[in-house]
């Protein structure tokens, strides 16, 4: 069953974060975020995702929603991955500084730190799970909708750390192997004795 | 309450919980003394052991391409040879088994040592045959146990007593059966039956060697001539051997083609005369080939090729006459073709597996049929071999040695290099092998060849230590308990006829290298290795081969020196047994101790330590089944598998009633008087299998139609013996119409 699923969910992962954000000239307000991600296995290359972020203010409430665009850094293979990338969202800013739903336009960095693995070194693996501990910062700023309160523009900081649960399967990975050109009986080592 | 009272219920429970800790066998009692009567000379027991287990059971060999058991065509057996000279008796078993596990090994000791019989674990020698149509659960290799080790995996303790129990009754009963013996040793060579599946690494292999250098001169040779041999004989010139042999490609001559065959005959106590008087006692052989005739589809229970092989010798030599003075026998073709129920009365016919990691049977397609053919071949050349010996031995050597190996990092030269320390299988395996290939070959990863992608020019020193090899893994790092840390070489001599066992598959030229070891240690080539004896290594291929990572290299689980390691090995214990021998065992432990990598523990046993994962519950229960009085069934003509047959359906049986000969057997009834003329356990392939929907049974009787014609003309009845009796209707074969293919 896990094989089965292994190509779709294949270098896939969740990731929770929280932590501190400031909006324009607000006091510091603690948000949260929850990704779904891809992620680069085996070989740096590009990611996409769905972020979506909330403040911790007597509960949690849901802000934004954002799609995201990165690129994985494989900078120690199987260890450590750094990530920069941007964000399209929609949805409001952290502290109530407009009225209706803003856009949102902005990049981030993202270094991840993988502390648990079933996959290091060279191996074709059909299904293993990752965990990560995530570090990051994002900026961006947010846009107000028309007949807002308000049209200024809002600059949006935040720190973020948290854990990633990945899952990644060789099915889909770019291969660590070779199919050497096809030898014969004649062109073997050997064959010319 | 008074004092001593309180003592007497303390006591009382203190032997309630020793009592409710101890293990299944309980009460191991110290081996009696041996009090076999001896005159100095050979003796040897027999003894046939049925093993068919019930039905449900994963079948294991194929991985998960492997069915789940839902019928019987061979019935599974162990064959016990139980061989002495008045004491310190073995036991060889070759056994109708994929692979035999440590597990099994040491219940089987463990029970023996309860019934008080005298050999130890390191006197059982369990050689599996390598059918692939046997059961799984048996493993305490989580690696043999877990995902896609079978369809539905898992260890059940409760299999691994029902064989534990079945081989441990075997050695009782040959055990108690001992009697004086003659014993003899013959070695042919059988051409044609067998190729090599894995003929590119082959060919990569130096051609070091008395043993290699010829072997590979003779596959070259025959790939250069097999065109112009082709075109030279003329269609239908046919079956002549020499016509044969110059047809023979080169990966038929890339094969080890010995045949060895040990031979007991019965005689007087105190006599030492050995000339033949009748059948022998038992024949124990060992070729080198993978019984997979029949394909990874298949759903029954069989010996395969080597099930067909041992009833067939078992025919031959049933009624064997002597021939002059000496040991030869004589029997004719025909009595080969002969169906015989397989009983303990009978010669005892026992077939271990020899050099076949990379050998593959020689058939155009893998069916029961083609399966047949070939085992009917090899059964007959067992007992012509068996037949030709001219000189068996009353007395003479009796020497055993058994040396367990540690295998994570074992060091396997004098400079310190060692194997690796996780055992690990290459994605290559995970396709599985030529003749049981698996659903991930869609993956080219899967495929043979293969392999890690090493910088160029990239040093040995520097590379990983599993080389070549990108390994198959599923879930987290390797686990170093998913594969047997341990597995044992042994050596066995019994007069002329000398075993050496290596619990893994060795590839031919691997078993060429050791085999040159072994005859510079021992001074003789005449010496049958054994392998999948006691534990099971899976392959082990040269080094040569390993960088290839075809199938059999990919499934090397120590990395690219395991060879190298066995060899170095080997080359020790020989010189132990030729020390032993000479000048008595403390300098033969000093020599080995200062010439070999790992500490000396001959004839003793490592610490067991299983970690099977996951255990799960597969032996079905007995089950109570209202067993109906039916009317007797129409037979219907059937033809599957590439070959004819007739068939009746009834409601189903119990499924545990297949492992007990007492409650189901079914037999073929000839004529008015309903003689039984087959039975289905006499390899005329009878065969039971529960139907799809599960609630039905089938019978079906598939037999040789140009192996007896009379068939043609005769009335027949289905029959089925034991807790549940039934008859079909009587059916005429309609051979003709069999013939062409058409039900």
């Amino acid at each position: 069953m896990p094989v089965a699923l292994a190509p779709l969910l294949a270098a896939c992962g969740l990731q929770a974060t929280a932590g501190p954000a400031w909006v324009g000239h607000e006091r510091m307000a603690w948000q949260m975020n929850g990704v779904l991600g891809t992620h680069a296995q085996r070989h740096s290359g590009g990611v996409v995702g769905v972020r979506v972020g909330s403040v911790i203010d007597h509960g949690i409430a849901l802000k934004s929603g954002v799609l995201h665009g990165g690129y994985d850094v494989l900078a120690i293979p199987g260890w450590l991955i750094v990530q920069p990338g941007l964000d399209v969202g929609a949805g409001q800013a952290v502290r109530h500084v407009f009225d209706g739903v803003g856009a949102y336009g902005g990049g981030s960095l993202e270094v991840r730190f993988r502390f648990w693995t079933g996959d290091r070194g060279a191996s074709y693996n059909l299904a293993f799970p990752a965990c990560d501990i995530v570090l990051g910062g994002r900026g961006g700023i947010w846009m107000p909708p028309e007949h807002s309160n308000t049209t200024a523009v809002y600059v949006e900081r935040t720190l973020d750390l948290g854990v990633r649960f990945g899952f990644g399967s060789d099915l889909t990975s770019p291969s660590q192997g070779e199919m050497p050109s096809r030898v014969t009986p004649s062109t073997a080592p050997g064959g010319a004795r | 309450m008074t004092a001593r009272l309180r003592w007497l219920l303390a006591a009382l429970a203190a032997l309630l919980v020793l009592g409710c800790g101890k293990p299944e066998v309980r009460n191991p009692v110290q081996p009696s003394p041996f009090r076999e009567p001896t005159d100095g000379g050979f003796l040897a027991g027999t003894a046939l052991v049925d093993i068919t287990p019930p039905l449900h059971l994963s079948l294991f060999g194929h991985g998960p391409e492997g069915r789940v058991a839902t019928g019987v065509r061979l019935r599974l057996h162990c064959q016990v040879f139980v061989v002495s000279t008045g004491k310190e008796p073995i036991a060889l078993v070759p056994c109708d088994l994929q692979s035999p596990s440590a597990a099994l090994q040491r219940g089987v000791a463990a029970r023996l040592s309860y019934y008080g019989i005298p050999i130890t674990a390191d006197r059982v020698f369990i050689m599996a045959t390598h059918t692939h149509a046997g059961p799984a659960h048996y493993f305490d290799a989580p690696g043999y146990s877990g995902p896609f080790s079978s369809s539905i995996p898992g260890y059940d303790e409760k299999v691994k007593d029902f064989l534990a129990n079945a081989v441990a009754e075997g050695i009782v009963r040959a055990f108690a059966a001992q009697r004086p013996a003659c014993v003899g040793w013959n070695e042919v060579n059988l051409t044609g039956l067998a190729f090599n599946r894995s003929y590119v690494p082959f060919l990569a292999n130096d051609t070091d060697g008395n043993y290699v250098a010829p072997i590979l001169e003779q596959a070259h040779a025959a790939d250069r001539g097999y065109g112009q041999a082709s075109a030279a004989v003329a269609p239908g010139a046919g079956h002549a051997e020499s016509s044969q042999a110059s047809l023979a490609t080169g990966a038929e001559r890339a094969v080890d083609p010995r045949l060895f065959v040990m031979r007991f005959d019965a005689r007087a106590a105190g006599s030492t005369t050995c000339d033949a008087a009748g059948p022998p006692l038992g024949v124990l052989a060992v070729y080198g080939v993978h019984p997979t005739g029949v394909a990874n589809t298949n759903q029954l229970y069989h010996g395969d090729i080597f099930g067909f092989a041992t009833r067939v010798a078992t025919a031959c030599l049933s009624d064997a006459k002597p021939v002059g003075h000496g040991g030869a026998l004589s029997f004719a073709d025909t009595e080969c073709d002969a169906t015989l129920t397989v009983r303990d009365d009978n010669v005892l016919v026992g077939l271990a597996n020899g050099v076949e990691g990379d050998v593959s049977p020689n058939v155009q397609f893998q069916s029961v049929p083609n399966a047949r053919r070939l085992g009917r071949r090899l059964g007959v050349e067992i007992a012509r071999a068996a037949a030709a010996i001219q000189t068996l031995d009353a007395a003479g050597p009796f020497e055993h040695a058994y040396w367990e190996l540690w295998f994570p990092s074992g060091r396997y030269d004098d400079s310190g290099h060692e194997l690796c320390e996780v055992a690990e299988l290459g994605i290559a395996a995970g396709g599985g092998a030529r003749d049981g290939p698996t659903r991930l070959r869609v993956l080219d990863a899967a495929n043979p060849g293969f392999r890690l992608k090493l910088p160029d020019g990239m040093k040995e020193e520097d590379r990983p230590c599993q080389g070549y090899k990108l390994p198959l893994r599923l879930g987290t790092a390797p686990d170093p308990q998913k594969f047997p840390s341990y597995g044992a070489l042994g050596f066995v001599r019994v007069g002329r006829a000398r075993f050496a066992t290596v619990p893994a598959e060795l590839t031919t030229v691997t078993g060429l290298r050791i085999r040159q070891i072994l005859t510079s240690g021992l001074g003789t080539s005449s010496i049958a290795l054994v392998g999948l004896t006691n534990q099971y290594l899976q392959y082990v291929t040269t080094k040569e081969e390993y960088d290839f990572q075809y199938y059999e290299g990919a499934s090397n689980l120590y990395g690219p020196h395991t060879a190298e390691f066995i060899a170095r090995h080997v080359d020790c214990l020989a010189g132990w047994v030729t020390r032993n021998r000479e000048s008595g065992r403390p300098a033969a432990d000093r020599w080995v101790k200062e010439r070999c990598p790992q500490p000396l523990k001959v004839n003793e046993l490592s610490r067991f330590e299983p970690h099977p994962k996951p255990v799960v519950s597969r032996m079905p229960e007995e089950e109570d089944l209202a067993l109906l009085a039916l009317d007797a069934p129409e037979v219907q003509p059937t033809f599957e598998d590439g070959a004819p047959g007739w068939e009746m359906t009834f409601p189903r049986l119990p499924i545990t009633f297949t492992a007990d000969r007492g409650k189901y057997r079914v037999v073929v009834l000839a004529g008015q008087r309903g003689n039984v003329v087959e039975d289905d356990d006499d390899g005329a392939s009878i065969e039971t299998q529960e139907l799809l929907d599960e609630q039905r049974w089938r019978v079906r009787w598939a037999p040789e139609l140009d192996a007896g014609d009379d068939i043609c003309d005769q009335w027949f009845r289905l029959a089925v013996r034991g807790r549940f009796e039934l008859e079909s209707k009587p059916f005429k074969p309609d051979c003709a119409r069999a013939r062409r293919g058409l039900p």
